[in-house]
């Protein structure tokens, strides 16, 4: 359990937040990523834009292939998501549920109803380097910037615990994951992923996601921890009559 | 730096130190009914035998409403047109306030309900119902049913450096009457929100209904 510690929290903040509350809910003259949105083709097996494998060293093919057949023979794998904790990034924009970004000029934060989770992006605020973080996590450290049109978002600070994708791809804690979001279309947000870990790939790989926004669709509660335990009613456990 | 602007309550709050415990706003227990003071009786004296009973958030499930507003974890508050968002760093709770909407007649049972909000003058008004019966009113245990509808006024104090709400419960199965709690949340401008991950390693985590934390 995530206990909250000031020290740590101090280590990660290299700037005072400094929000500007009040300002126009997008940054200026930037495009408006506010709102729900869902990814068109989720992939279980996360692929290269070219829709191949990755360029995987020989140690992550073989653990990637074990946790493949391991899933589909529905054996016990150690799936961090199947006892729902964070699906970690990449693998958490690749879940087939909405998400919803709340874009501020100085801070834009995307929510995902997958388990309840959210990861907040500050705007020109560099975050400590890959050295200086404290420990690794599962949503890792993110900074974010403006390129043009593009909203870069680059995160690091990853444990190893999770898969990269819902099928086990593996990583290590030097993993580094760019986000490129860019509009396509009023409606269509396309992803552009640069996925770099010295440790398991031979080289930096690109994988592509395209979201479509929901103008009529809202977030419903997803209680994963239901599956491992479901709460009886408050008055019943209190053997109320 | 918080914002001038009565209605713009955007950023990160805190409320200091922690109170388990729901009471009235004069420090009394709430209006119980015989069975709302059993079961509150059951669970204090569950937590006194040191087997305390179980409930949502040690399984790592939303807190409810109204448990979720004493929780000692920040919260962030983002604003979009239509929607007010709560981004609580406990457990990852999100809450979502749909404003200048009217209630659905008959929103799904959900562990943070169904909210919508308005402005009266300076005070935010939210209203939630749809809460299943699962949670608590608190973390000592007052208990609620899925009639539960809970009402929080909401307004700016202290020049802007707090909020200040009033939480008032209705519940005709636990309490005879309405009752109305208090929290403050102090700006805290300087914090971010941090991971929790609940379910790793939950030293809380329910065995046989009994939350083993000690």
């Amino acid at each position: 359990m995530s206990m909250r510690t000031r020290a740590s929290l101090a280590a990660c903040v290299s700037a005072v937040a400094g929000l500007v509350a009040g300002q126009a809910s997008a940054a200026e003259g930037k495009p408006n990523l506010t709102g729900v949105w869902l990814v068109e083709k989720p992939q279980a097996e996360l692929k290269t834009t070219a829709g191949k494998a990755p360029p995987f060293k020989p140690d992550a093919a073989k653990v990637y292939a074990e946790r493949k057949a391991a899933k589909a023979s529905g054996k016990k794998t150690d799936d961090p998501a199947a006892i729902c904790l964070p699906h970690g990034i990449p693998r958490l924009l690749n879940a087939a549920q909405p998400i919803q970004i709340l874009q501020k000029p100085k801070q834009v934060t995307v929510l995902y109803q997958a388990n309840h989770q959210s990861r907040q992006f500050y705007l020109d605020d560099p975050i400590p380097t890959a050295d200086n973080l404290p420990d690794p996590n599962y949503d890792g450290y993110s900074s974010a910037k403006w390129d043009g049109n593009a909203l870069v978002v680059t995160t690091y600070g990853l444990n190893a615990v999770t898969w990269m994708d819902d099928v086990g791809m593996p990583h290590g804690e030097k993993l580094t994951v760019a986000e490129r979001y860019e509009l396509t279309a009023p409606d269509t947000l396309h992803v552009k992923l640069t996925l770099t870990d010295p440790e398991t790939f031979t080289a930096p790989w690109d994988a592509q996601l395209t979201y479509k926004r929901q103008p009529n669709l809202r977030f419903k509660e997803d209680p994963c921890s239901e599956k491992l335990w479901n709460p009886p009613s408050s008055s019943k456990a209190s053997g109320g009559g | 730096m918080t914002s001038s602007d009565p209605h713009d309550i955007d950023g990160v709050w805190w409320t200091p130190g922690y109170d388990r415990k729901y009471r009235t706003v004069e420090g009394e227990l709430p209006p119980f009914t015989e069975r709302g003071r059993k079961e509150w009786q059951h669970n204090v004296d569950a937590d006194k035998r040191g087997e305390p009973v179980a409930d949502a958030p040690t399984g790592c499930l939303p807190h409810g409403i109204p448990r979720l507003l004493a929780s000692p974890y920040p919260i962030q508050i983002i604003t979009t047109p239509g929607q007010m968002t709560w981004v609580h760093e406990v457990n990852r709770n999100q809450r979502f306030i749909y404003m200048d909407e009217k209630q659905p007649a008959n929103p799904p049972k959900t562990y943070l309900g169904h909210s919508v909000g308005h402005w009266e003058g300076d005070t935010l008004v939210i209203d939630t119902i749809g809460l299943n019966d699962k949670t608590r009113i608190d973390e000592e245990g007052i208990t609620h049913s899925d009639q539960l509808h809970v009402v929080e006024h909401i307004r700016k104090i202290e020049g802007g450096k707090a909020l200040e709400s009033l939480i008032t419960i209705t519940d005709p199965v636990m309490f005879t009457k309405p009752w109305t709690a208090k929290r403050i949340y102090r700006a805290r401008p300087e914090v971010r929100l941090m991971e929790y991950a609940c379910e790793e390693n939950n030293r809380n985590a329910p065995e046989n209904g009994v939350t083993k934390a000690k």
